[in-house]
């Protein structure tokens, strides 16, 4: 016990662990997809904020009896809204006073500018009167953007994507048809369903691309320390010394346990920072959302904080592999060079098949196939475990070549 | 008792040592050869590192491999080159090895005093490695081959980087934990061994060439070495003809000290192991 404490104090460093930390958390920051609008289009800048005010006000899910209660909220914005419209003079001498007439009016500007028309000096100081409203500056493009957000669960009620009727799933019919009849099947299901998932898409398409990234960083910061250990030890020739004393060669196998252990723990410290980074953005609203809703590609029935969590694991789960593929280069890597040269490629094939496990597999083509087998959010296991256990057995074959080898 | 029983040890297809046999029980055994004769690789089998390719060693009529840990236990090892932290000081490094020897916690820190203290390194256990000399690195490492008192210490050219203060330090310690253990001390530098040593191993041509206690070596040379005092002028035809032990300048001459194996017109001179190391390995 000691010499496993021992030798994780020599990877443990406190001050690695603050850079790791300090690290993610600028990366989680700076470059991941985070800040949600604008990375994915699907939703307005205030998507997150208004999503957060109809589960505080309905629950995580919308129900067919709490709909009048939705459309009363929806009338709410848009009377503010229409507070706002007559402020604009020239909405007022062109009759602009409803949310309706706001949209017709830019709609038709729009169509007449975007088919080749020539519009007039008036239309045209319309339509950028039009644009202007939309800003996000503005107290109506707030209000504007809302009313899209909104718009869309209509939308999606109104065509039988949710809360689906006998009649509104005739408009998803054609779709229906051409999927195939057990995604069809599984569709029809989701579409009839009681509730809503009042989950927006892109919180959950965040999560798909992070995990690559979060691996990455996982991965990054588990192979530098671990290198740096094990390069470390041989270079300085402390194998012999410990090899030939009470411990001998069992010192290998104790490391190769720290090794994974300090994968784990970076995984977790990198997944709690992303997490924390996450819930600050706004995502903690959506933590009891079913996932399963028509812009998600699910069928199994988990909240959006069982998901992080599965998903998560699934980033401990690598990052604990990653500490033994380090352990692996680390071990057979004559100097840092040689080990910073075999961990590009080793990098590049982890960074494969995680992106394969999270994202390519969650895509729409793909996902309803495998989903037969498990659900797509067992995916990131499938692809993780088989990688854990490679690791697993590419130590084993070290230690058991270990045993009867000259340590020279 | 240690039994080195008929080893021979390949490197690929290169023999490094071949039919070694020894009987080790207590005292202190010196491993004496040039470098590259297969000292290290004779010692890193005593301490398990290497497997030999055939014969095996014994340690009390039980090959050591099968005994293990129980083995290695009871072994103090000093590399050649010794790996150490430069960030730890010789207390947190001697911590880090008590636990790789299995060294109970209890008692350690007065152990690990009592060890510092005894290669004269107490003021220093506080002092981050990086900032020691080649020297006081050494005395670190003489420090964790006896810290668990092992029944069986060897000691891979221990004297490197020692100045002859710590040298006759080094000696003195050394000797007196002879008396009830195995003292396994390889060296290329013969006064570390030949004031101390109970027996002299030594090896050539990758082979025990001798095995016996330092008079019975010397005396393998005796009317064999003389001393002469040679003008200046005369000196190279005379380093021709004889075999030159060492040589020092004086007023016009130079006060040789040189082997002949038939007698010489010269005064004859005491033998001693280094005359005996130079002659064997010239």
């Amino acid at each position: 016990m000691k010499i496993l404490f021992n030798e994780a104090k020599k990877l443990f460093s406190p001050i690695l662990l603050i850079m790791i930390i300090i690290f993610a958390f600028f990366v989680c920051e700076g470059f991941m997809a985070l800040p949600f609008w604008p990375q994915f289009h699907v939703g307005s800048p205030y998507e997150t904020e208004v999503y957060g005010e109809l589960i505080e006000r309905f629950g995580p899910t919308l129900s067919r009896d709490e709909l009048p209660g939705f459309y009363e909220f929806e009338e709410g914005l848009i009377r503010e809204l229409e507070e706002e419209l007559p402020k604009s003079k020239l909405f007022k001498e062109n009759g602009i006073e409803t949310y309706e007439g706001y949209l017709e009016a830019r709609e038709e500007l729009h169509t007449k500018r975007d088919t080749g028309g020539t519009l007039t000096e008036d239309e045209k100081a319309l339509l950028e009167e039009c644009e202007r409203y939309t800003f996000r500056e503005m107290p109506a493009g707030k209000l504007l953007f809302e009313l899209q957000d909104l718009d869309r669960i209509d939308r999606d009620i109104e065509y039988g994507r949710a809360l689906a009727t006998d009649e509104s799933i005739e408009y998803e019919r054609d779709y229906l048809d051409m999927v195939g009849e057990e995604r069809a099947r599984l569709l029809e299901e989701k579409f009839r369903s009681e509730e809503m998932s009042l989950l927006p898409a892109t919180p959950v398409e965040v999560i798909k691309n992070d995990v690559l990234l979060l691996t990455i960083i996982c991965f990054a910061a588990v192979f530098s320390a671990v290198l740096l250990m094990l390069v470390t030890d041989r270079i300085r020739g402390i194998y012999p010394l410990a090899a030939a004393s009470y411990t001998g060669k069992r010192i290998f196998k104790v490391q190769a346990v720290v090794c994974a252990g300090y994968g784990l723990l970076v995984g977790v410290l990198v997944c709690v920072i992303y997490g924390a980074a996450l819930i600050n953005k706004g995502a903690g609203a959506f933590l009891d959302c079913p996932i399963d809703n028509y812009y998600n590609d699910f069928w199994v029935k988990l909240s959006y904080r069982q998901y992080l969590l599965c998903m998560a694991l699934a980033v401990v789960i690598f990052s604990g592999a990653a500490g033994l593929l380090s352990y692996i280069i680390g071990r057979l890597a004559a100097n840092y060079i040689s080990g910073l040269a075999a961990a590009i490629p080793a990098a590049v094939a982890l960074g494969t098949a995680v992106y394969f496990a999270t994202a390519l597999f969650f895509s729409a083509q793909s996902a309803w196939v495998l989903e037969r087998f498990w659900s797509s959010v067992a995916l990131p296991f499938a692809i993780t475990l088989p990688i854990c256990a490679f690791a697993a057995a590419g130590v084993g074959l070290i230690l058991k070549r270990d045993r009867g080898r000259d340590l020279l | 008792m240690l039994t080195v029983d008929n080893v021979t040890k390949y490197y690929g297809k290169k023999p490094a040592v071949e039919n070694i046999s020894l009987s080790l029980g207590n005292g202190l055994y010196g491993l004496l050869a040039p470098n590259g004769a297969g000292k290290t690789t004779l010692i890193k089998m005593l301490t398990t590192l290497l497997t030999p390719t055939s014969g095996e060693i014994l340690y009390c009529g039980t090959p050591i491999e099968k005994l293990g840990a129980e083995y290695r236990g009871l072994v103090g090892y000093l590399p050649q080159r010794f790996g150490f932290y430069r960030g730890n000081t010789p207390e947190q490094y001697l911590e880090y090895l008590a636990a790789l020897k299995g060294m109970p916690g209890e008692g350690l820190a007065e152990k690990i005093d009592k060890v510092l203290d005894k290669v004269g390194l107490s003021g220093s256990k506080k002092v981050k490695m990086k900032k020691f000399s080649g020297g006081m690195i050494q005395r670190v490492g003489i420090a964790q081959a006896i810290m668990s008192d092992p029944k069986i210490l060897i000691l891979d050219e221990p004297t490197a980087g020692l100045d002859p203060k710590e040298r006759v330090r080094f000696r003195n310690i050394i000797s007196a934990m002879s008396k009830e253990r195995t003292v396994i001390l390889s060296t290329h530098i013969v006064s570390d061994i030949e004031s101390i040593a109970n027996r002299v191993i030594m090896i050539k041509d990758r082979r025990v060439f001798r095995d016996s206690t330092v008079p019975e070596l010397a005396g393998e040379l005796e009317g064999q070495v003389f001393e002469a005092s040679v003008p200046d002028g005369e000196y190279e035809a005379f380093e021709r003809e004889y075999f030159v032990l060492s040589a020092r300048q004086e007023q016009g001459s130079m006060a040789v000290r040189f082997y002949s194996p038939s007698p010489a017109p010269y005064k004859a001179a005491e033998p001693n192991l280094e005359d005996f190391f130079l002659v064997t390995y010239r």
